[in-house]
């Protein structure tokens, strides 16, 4: 990790197009502002953590159909493969 | 070309291909994936990822879940992954903070990660009289039919 040392107004460089600004420091918090393309996408760390997780929990899994999660039953015993069986369509097609 | 999903092998045609313009929390090596409808099962689409078989989410309108979003365009119509129950009794739930928007001209989607003071909403579903699609998106679908 490479580590420096800045002061309030004092500003940090990354790459071409993001300057970092410590705009104000306290005991316990520093105030920073970020300046880069509006596409970055700029996220607290423990926000991120948070929606990686939900991501994960959002895996669906196999072996229940999603009638039964869409009932409530998803305690009752199934016999695997419960996604609908389907008529795949010719190879390309949409409707 | 031929992807393993959550169906089995299915045949996805180059157009049915989605690329994620940055990569999901949480699956940053995941870039391509493939929207399957299944006839029966609308509103919910699945988004089954083609570069690892056994990630597939259960998507379906924010709309369904009375979910409202301060910054993302309300035409768009924003999709939100389905936490699936795990008990019984459970309802459905959206992880209504990570929203994602596809653009069928581009063949890309996002997913914005929302501030729970941008949103409105409890994220339980309760599903509309329509069925809301995104824009263009029904020409990049992969339309299964049950048997």
């Amino acid at each position: 990790m490479l580590i420096l040392t800045r002061r309030p107004g004092e500003a940090i460089r990354i790459g071409d197009n993001i300057r970092l600004v410590v705009l104000q420091s306290a005991p316990g918090k520093v105030r920073l502002g970020i300046e880069g393309p509006l596409d970055l996408r700029i996220l607290r760390e423990e926000l991120y953590t948070q929606i990686s997780q939900g991501n994960q929990a959002a895996v669906a899994p196999q072996g229940l159909s999603l009638a039964q999660w869409v009932s409530g039953s998803v305690d009752a015993p199934v016999d695997a493969p419960v996604d609908a069986p389907v008529d795949l369509p010719p190879h390309g097609e949409s409707s | 070309m031929e992807v393993a999903t959550r169906f089995g092998l299915l045949p996805v045609g180059q157009h049915q291909i989605w690329t994620v313009s940055s990569p999901l929390p949480g699956f940053e090596t995941l870039q391509r994936f493939v929207l399957i409808g299944v006839q029966t099962e609308r509103p919910f689409l699945w988004l089954q990822s083609i570069d690892d078989a056994g990630v597939s989410f259960l998507l379906a309108p924010a709309a369904h879940f009375g979910l409202r979003y301060a910054r993302i365009d309300a035409q768009s119509l924003p999709m939100v992954m389905v936490l699936l129950p795990t008990q019984s009794g459970q309802p459905l739930r959206a992880h209504g903070q990570a929203p994602l928007v596809f653009d069928a001209q581009l063949g890309q989607f996002e997913q914005h990660i929302v501030e729970a003071s941008e949103m409105e909403g409890d994220g339980v579903f309760a599903p509309l009289a329509e069925v809301l699609v995104p824009p263009g998106l029904m020409s990049r679908l992969l339309v299964l039919n049950p048997q």
